[in-house]
């Protein structure tokens, strides 16, 4: 019972089908659009230069572009006064409707545009070879690149979605405002204190420091190889922290944000 | 069925309600009645788990509605006096929402959907709002919900719909369903509701079933203005003046909704003491 409360994937199902059936027509339009944008584009570049890697390129820009546009929009119906409490009341859990728009944003949105984008690349080199008499690659959605944008794309929209939740207007502006104003505060307070606890300290530990080196007798290759070990450590804790740890924060502010709205 | 006790909500600064104590039980079509302002959309709307009460306690069918678990969702259905619909058709609504209601009768939709005159493969938005709002009561009424709430059901609503949403309010009323209906239109309720709640300045100032009210209070008409203390309200007609009193001589006369509303907003304090003298004895 209690399980049944938190998530059910029949619930969750219908949550991403709806999702998906009532913005068909929006979806069937974009697609339309940058779909010819790109036969365009491709047939362009097959007729005035050859780039084999078109599509693979123009998929990303298009998969980048459109998930910021539908990122910051995946939460309009929420914070509409009159639709958001429909929205709110649907029998669903919370976890069920946060994850089904999350779901929505990330994996459809990729799932959807990489089938669609790869039956327009077959018709634009379809077009070309019968133009040109030559074509570009065929579109990979397995190929590396495109995986490690796809990687990409999840982790650098998950603060959007945190920005789509709370901002009920221009929510990728103000997102990017404030990401940019709290790395500035927190740069400039870290930076503050660290000045504030050490700088009389680091005044006088610099000349020490390199007695204390000269003392010890350890080489300069061993310091530069510590500090690139050091290098090695940071590097890590820092991808660490982006890929797994960034999404999973920002998905759960999400349902937080929404567990304690009242409409 | 709903259980409020020493609930306090404000807007801000705003204090709305402060310690409201209610009691609803299943098997009734409940009006709440109030002035503009005095709070019977928040009520509903507190009910329905969309606002937080800042303190008290809510319990709705044993459960807490700000939780908006999927138990409780299931058996409410709330009929807000603003909403906005998907570009779809009826059918098409039914099969993209109806899989969440464990008891959604499509017959009874369909039935329904008759019953308000509406095709159910129009587009919802090619419908004027009265028909979305039946459409939506349809739906709502065929979810088989324990608990309906209806926001001003009958604004915008034609003559002939609003007969129609009276019939099928009294159809689906069973033993264990409650319905609430917030209203200012008394008047296209009128022999529908039952109890009688009454919300004034943040408080149920009145509760009662409409038994009870015809039991203790009648209404006449005479010729001479009536003395404040002989009466709970007076209004001056045509024919002289229309008079709410005390019914000692247990006559059986009708007293409207309209008439009841201002009886107990004007003379609420005497009202409560009579009734309350009433209940003890």
């Amino acid at each position: 019972m209690i399980t049944h409360n938190i998530f059910h994937p029949t619930r969750f199902y219908l949550l991403v089908r709806n999702g998906v059936v009532l913005n068909k027509s929006a979806i069937l339009i974009v697609s339309a659009a940058v779909g010819g944008l790109m036969l365009f584009l491709s047939a362009m570049d097959a007729f005035l230069g050859y780039r084999q890697w078109f599509h693979q390129w123009f998929y990303l820009g298009v998969l980048y572009l459109g998930g910021l546009i539908v990122t910051s929009r995946i939460f309009k119906e929420f914070h509409d006064t009159v639709k958001g409490p429909a929205w709110l009341l649907i029998p669903a859990s919370l976890l069920e409707k946060a994850s089904s728009r999350i779901v929505l944003s990330t994996m459809v949105y990729v799932v959807i545009t990489m089938l669609i984008y790869f039956c327009f690349s077959l018709a634009s080199e379809g077009f070309n070879w019968l133009l040109f008499r030559r074509y570009h690659s065929l579109f990979n959605p397995f190929d590396p690149l495109i995986l490690h944008g796809v990687a990409l794309y999840f982790v650098l929209q998950a603060p959007l979605l945190v920005g789509a939740v709370y901002f009920q207007k221009h929510s990728l502006s103000k997102t990017i405002l404030a990401i940019l104003g709290y790395t500035f505060v927190f740069f400039v307070v870290v930076a503050f204190a660290i000045w504030l606890i050490f700088g009389n300290y680091f005044d006088g530990l610099l000349p020490g420091l390199e007695a204390l080196i000269e003392q010890s007798g350890i080489s300069d290759e061993a310091i530069i190889a510590n500090i690139e070990r050091l290098g090695g450590v940071t590097l890590w804790i820092w991808r660490i922290i982006f890929w797994a740890l960034i999404p999973p924060l920002c998905w759960a502010i999400c349902y937080y944000r929404l567990k304690e709205t009242e409409r | 069925m709903i259980e409020i006790r020493d609930l306090s909500f404000s807007y801000g600064r705003e204090k709305l309600f402060s310690q409201l104590n209610l009691s609803l039980r299943p098997g009734n079509i409940c009006g709440l009645l109030g002035k503009n302002g005095a709070g019977k959309t928040t009520l509903l709307k507190l009910f329905a788990g969309l606002l937080f009460p800042q303190s008290g306690e809510t319990r709705i069918m044993g459960l807490r509605p700000n939780d908006r678990s999927p138990v409780f969702l299931q058996e409410l259905s709330f009929l807000p006096e603003e909403f906005s619909l998907p570009s779809v058709s009826p059918r098409k609504y039914e099969r993209l929402y109806a899989p969440f209601y464990p008891r959604f009768k499509s017959e009874l939709f369909s039935s329904y959907l008759a019953e308000f005159e509406l095709d159910p493969n129009q587009n919802l938005d090619r419908c004027s709002f009265g028909q979305k709002k039946k459409f939506l009561l349809a739906f709502g009424l065929s979810t088989d919900c324990t608990l309906t709430l209806l926001d001003e059901p009958t604004n915008n609503l034609d003559i002939p719909s609003k007969r129609q949403f009276r019939k099928a309010l009294a159809s689906v009323l069973t033993e264990d369903r409650l319905i609430v209906i917030s209203t200012h239109q008394a008047r296209d309720l009128e022999n529908l509701i039952d109890p009688i709640v009454i919300l004034d300045e943040g408080q149920i100032i009145f509760n009662h079933p409409l038994e009870e009210i015809s039991n203790r209070l009648c209404v006449r008409h005479q010729p001479d203005p009536p003395t404040a203390d002989e009466v709970f309200y007076s209004e001056k007609t045509m024919e002289g003046y229309l008079v709410v009193a005390e019914n000692t001589e247990h006559e059986e006369t009708r007293l409207d909704l309209e008439l009841l509303f201002n009886t107990v907003i004007q003379g609420r304090e005497r009202l409560s003491r009579a009734f309350h003298k009433e209940s003890e004895k």
